[in-house]
């Protein structure tokens, strides 16, 4: 006799968890649209972290040297007014594929044959909420669903316990949900926030995850009751859906367990904290994120942002620059490093970069404007080149010149790492097919180890 | 009220432009016209004319999806893929909407890049006349002066970070004192000067505030402009790139032309009576298609918002004709619509289910039987609070927002993030809750409420953990079952299998099995086990006292499947 679905599931709940979410998706993957699916075709990556630099870090002070630009600091700019701003910063040919860093990251500067540096990018608008909008959604005039929706669409999550895409210390105001939201997707693909960007991350957890009354004994008791109640009712009335609502009542009653676990760094070796920083007053904030993301990757969760917010320095260029690279330098290393000692770095694809970059000249000298014609980030691990460079400014770092990288390509290459091709992975909404590329996007080959 | 849906409709795009008999009718109409002004809109923009066309594309994107049943806005950049809609009629409605005056107040006040926005508002009520212009310039002028103190200000901090960068080329080995020196001085007594305008900046402005006149009441609305023109198709959609002008007018494909656009009109009176007209083929269908869904859980057409190519086919494609036929004939009577509707023998089949037509169909598509379906965000929330005993069904007597927020006159859309969710802690119904867009209540976020900020016509029906622990963790819940609880208990006459029977009554609308009763009253025995007692919790004596394990009771009943199915 065929198991029915619900024998099945007691039969696996032993090990629940993958197993077991495999066969009810099997069974009904519309119900669960969380449930892990294969990719279209053989993936590099399969996590991603998302190091999100807001409001637009420098290339020129980080990862794009322009010497023609400090030759000719103080004449003047393209715009009016404007002069232009060499860069006060020597950088240095890093590793054993030269790639060079600025003096002031000179931890991820080690790291440089990890790093595949996008010095092409470019991206359609250069206003902050726009361009954030397009760096997470693909798009800037519509509400679309986000990088991370698409990607829990397209592959579902491993860890059932867990939520599938995070989004740590997030900028909710000002129109900031928009860039963590599912859209026209299932709504289980929307990203969970932990925390907000006026909280620390430390305090940085999900909502009702503990009950503030009864002990895990006496909770598993009344959720004994409601679940009898749930079986009677789901063979009253043939309701496919009751059956999903008993097995999120057991998730949640697991990830009660598990997510405070996976949040709690303090089960982290004095080795490893040391070694992101986490005592450390200027970087305390930012390495507590990129310890977390190491941790939920490491749990199974698909997709993982966090932001460091202070990139806009239109004034005080110098210490602000100084400040930024103070705080993420020794995170974002030991993220790397700690997770290829752990293994997970061939399979967990890392994003550094923000929505745009800067100019090179300014009215004031000491800031610079926003540039959203060239800019860099860079890509580490998931099956990307490292220690590469790809793509140039022109010689003093206005635009994009070779190796053009658009937001959509940058899209499109992250989905292929991940064995999505985005132009099949479409949802059809309002009478016709989505995608996280619209109609654009050309994965960049060359990046691709 | 049962007001006529095609009356409705003509009011919500043009009634400022229809006959009214009295003021009291002139300021509703008005009002009504707000529903081209509410949409969401990008203040960032810095663009005049980027901003002005994104607001005409809500507009069109929402009387398309809503009353048409069309995705219009995408003829903004090129012809329709699929239906016949070509850009040229896009650009025609486009006309007749920049033809108009959005009056949506403002965005961020104050800031030089978003000046260009609109300030004005629809002057109402009784005193309009008298107060109008008095209030208007005073906005005006408080947009004017917050600008000023603003600017002076970021014009200040401009020569402070000179100074500092003249102080740190200072400190340079070899820099040139003898040139930067006086330099330095320069910047200094500068700013000086800077201080002196911004702190008369300040003043201008706190003073202008303190002498608010009297004020009329001010609604989002929509008013002609003076001169309508002709709008220039748009290539690619970029306001860079334009084409020939397009006449204002209305898509030709349907079979219902609109009346003549006179050459001094927007043409907006047109396009409400073409959409709103007895003959447009889709309007009425459209609507009774939505009014079927509200009321059977899906519609005979499965995708409400698109009834062009891509759409899905009717179910019973006679069935919608004869619908939509009777509303016209019923004079667009939503009350009558409805009554037919739920009186008929389709709408009063129980949701219990038939072997043989689950087999069939188990989707349902015939209505052989009620589809049982998830009770939405605001019907849950309210349910709660008739089991607790605290809903109140009466109207609030104000707006809930006005309650809490401190607004000054005219300031409609600079609502801070800092509104928690005591905002949302009200005994109303979850209808009468303000909807901010970006910050709807917990609950709602959980529970699919949708996005504010585009037009949904079906609902998403989630499961996942987050509700799951909401029912059994949150605070709110909690204190919810706590009030249910008291309630059950105050009467010390009843025994406790009446209780159960009146949990069950009020929380399912019927009577607990035997069975069920037997297995309430078995919990009800158990031991009490609260992890939290002392300062701030219950004490250890409450915690065990029989109202503790009651709460447990009633928190499981809120959170089981029938208390959230509609069945």
């Amino acid at each position: 006799m065929k198991p029915s679905r619900r024998q099945l599931l007691q039969s696996a709940s032993a090990g629940f968890g993958h197993v077991a979410f495999a066969g009810l998706a099997a069974a009904d993957a519309a119900k669960n649209p969380l449930a892990a699916k294969e990719g279209h075709f053989q993936a590099k990556a399969s996590r991603v972290i998302f190091l999100c630099m807001r409001g637009g870090p420098s290339h020129m002070e980080t990862f794009d040297p322009k010497p023609r630009l400090n030759a000719d600091h103080g004449k003047p700019g393209k715009t009016p007014h404007c002069k232009l701003l060499g860069s006060r910063w020597p950088f240095k040919k890093s590793g054993q594929s030269g790639i060079e860093v600025v003096e002031l990251l000179p931890e991820t500067a080690r790291l440089a044959d990890k790093l595949c540096v996008l010095r092409g990018m470019h991206t359609d608008n250069e206003n902050h909420p726009q361009a954030l909008e397009q760096l997470h959604t693909g798009s800037f005039q519509f509400v679309r669903p986000s990088l991370g929706s698409w990607v829990l669409y397209g592959l579902g999550n491993e860890n059932q316990n867990l939520p599938g895409f995070v989004s740590i210390n997030p900028l909710t105001a000002l129109g900031g949900r928009r860039y963590y939201q599912s859209a026209f997707l299932p709504a289980a693909c929307s990203a969970t926030l932990m925390g907000d960007a006026q909280r620390p991350s430390a305090n940085a957890s999900i909502g009702n995850l503990a009950s503030p009354r009864l002990t895990g004994r006496a909770q598993r008791e009344q959720l004994d009751l409601m679940q009898s109640m749930n079986r009677d009712f789901a063979a009253k009335t043939a309701d496919p859906r009751v059956e999903g609502l008993i097995q999120s009542y057991e998730l949640a009653f697991r990830m009660q367990d598990e997510l405070p676990h996976v949040l709690d760094v303090r089960q982290e070796s004095k080795e490893t904290l040391a070694l992101y920083g986490i005592a450390n007053p200027s970087s305390g904030t930012f390495a507590q994120q990129c310890l977390l993301a190491r941790r939920l990757v490491e749990a199974g969760v698909r997709f993982v942002e966090i932001s460091h917010l202070e990139w806009d320095l239109h004034g005080s260029l110098n210490s602000g620059m100084v400040r930024n690279c103070a705080q993420i330098d020794r995170p974002v290393a030991a993220l790397l490093i700690d997770l290829e000692r752990r293994g997970l770095l061939d399979e967990t694809l890392v994003i550094w970069g923000g929505e745009f970059g800067r100019t090179p000249e300014d009215p004031t000298q000491d800031g610079r404007g926003h540039n959203n014609k060239g800019y860099c980030m860079w890509l580490a691990g998931g099956g990307v080149r490292g220690g590469h460079v790809h793509g140039a400014t022109d010689d003093h770092g206005y635009e994009a010149v070779e190796g053009k990288v658009h937001t959509h390509d940058l899209h499109a290459t992250i989905l292929h790492l991940l064995g999505l091709d985005h132009e099949r992975l479409t949802y059809r909404h309002g009478g016709r097919d989505y995608r996280l590329t619209d109609v654009h996007g050309t994965v960049v080959k060359e990046i691709i180890a | 009220m049962d007001v006529p849906y095609d009356q409705f409709l003509r009011e919500q795009v043009a009634g400022d432009l229809l006959p009214a008999s009295d003021p009291r009718q002139a300021d509703r109409q008005r009002i009504a016209t707000g529903f081209l002004a509410m949409g969401p809109k990008a203040f960032e923009e810095s663009k005049p004319d980027v901003f002005r066309m994104d607001v005409i594309d809500e507009q069109i994107e929402v009387i398309g999806r809503s009353i048409l049943g069309l995705s219009i806005g995408c003829a903004r950049c090129h012809d329709h893929k699929f239906d016949p809609i070509p850009t040229r009629d896009y650009y025609a409605i486009a006309g007749i909407l920049g033809g108009t005056e959005t009056l949506y107040g403002h965005g961020t006040r104050g800031i030089k890049a978003t000046a260009f926005h609109n300030t004005a508002l629809q002057p109402v009520g009784p005193d309009a006349p008298r107060l109008a212009k008095a209030g208007q310039d005073y906005l005006d002028t408080l947009q004017a002066l917050t600008l000023k103190q603003n600017t002076a200000r970021s014009d200040r901090y401009r020569v402070v970070r000179w100074l500092s960068d003249a102080k740190v080329q200072l400190g340079k080995p070899g820099a040139d004192a003898a040139k930067l020196q006086p330099e330095i001085e320069r910047l200094n007594a500068l700013i000086g000067e800077w201080d002196i305008k911004v702190k008369a900046a300040e003043t201008e402005l706190s003073n202008w505030q303190d002498h608010a006149p009297e004020m009329p009441g001010w609604a989002m609305a929509s008013r002609d402009k003076p001169a309508p023109v002709n709008c220039r198709i748009h290539v690619r959609g970029e306001v860079t790139n334009l084409g020939e002008e397009v006449p204002r007018g209305v898509l030709r494909v349907l079979p219902n032309p609109a009346g003549r656009i006179s050459p001094s009109s927007s043409g907006r009176l047109e396009l409400a009576g073409w959409l709103a007209g007895a003959k447009n083929p889709l309007t009425a269908r459209v609507y009774v298609n939505r009014v079927w869904q509200h009321l059977f859980g899906q519609g005979l057409v499965t995708t409400p918002d698109d009834f062009g190519v891509n759409g899905s086919r009717p179910s019973h494609p006679q069935l919608l004709d004869y619908l939509a036929l009777r509303f016209i004939g019923h004079g667009w009577s939503t009350k009558k619509l409805v009554r037919e509707l739920v009186t008929s023998r389709t709408y009063q089949l129980s949701s219990q289910p038939v072997p043989a037509s689950l087999a069939a169909d188990s989707e349902n598509t015939l209505a052989w039987r009620m589809s049982p379906r998830r009770v939405d965000a605001e019907s849950l929330r309210d349910a709660i609070l008739v089991v607790s005993g605290r809903l109140n069904p009466a109207r609030p007597s104000s707006e809930i927002l006005a309650a809490v927020h401190p607004y000054r006159h005219g300031e409609f859309t600079t609502f801070k993030p800092q509104f928690g969710q005591e905002l949302y802690d009200s005994p109303h119904r979850g209808v009468y809750l303000p909807v901010i867009r970006g910050l709807p209540p917990e609950m709602f976020q959980l529970f699919d409420f949708p996005s504010a900020e585009r037009p949904t016509s079906r609902r998403d029906e989630s499961t996942v953990p987050a509700q799951a622990l909401f029912f059994m963790n949150s605070p709110w819940v909690i204190s919810e079952s706590r009030r249910a609880t008291a309630g059950l208990l105050s009467n010390p006459t009843r025994d406790d299998a009446t209780r159960v029977n009146q949990l069950f009554e009020r929380a399912f609308s019927r009577k607990p099995t035997p069975d069920e009763v037997k297995q309430a009253l078995a919990y009800l025995s158990g031991p009490a086990d609260t992890a939290f007692t002392g300062p701030g919790h219950v004490s250890k004596a409450e915690a065990d006292a029989r109202p503790e394990r009651w709460t447990s009771l009633v928190q499981a009943i809120l959170g089981s499947a029938e208390f959230r199915t509609l069945k």
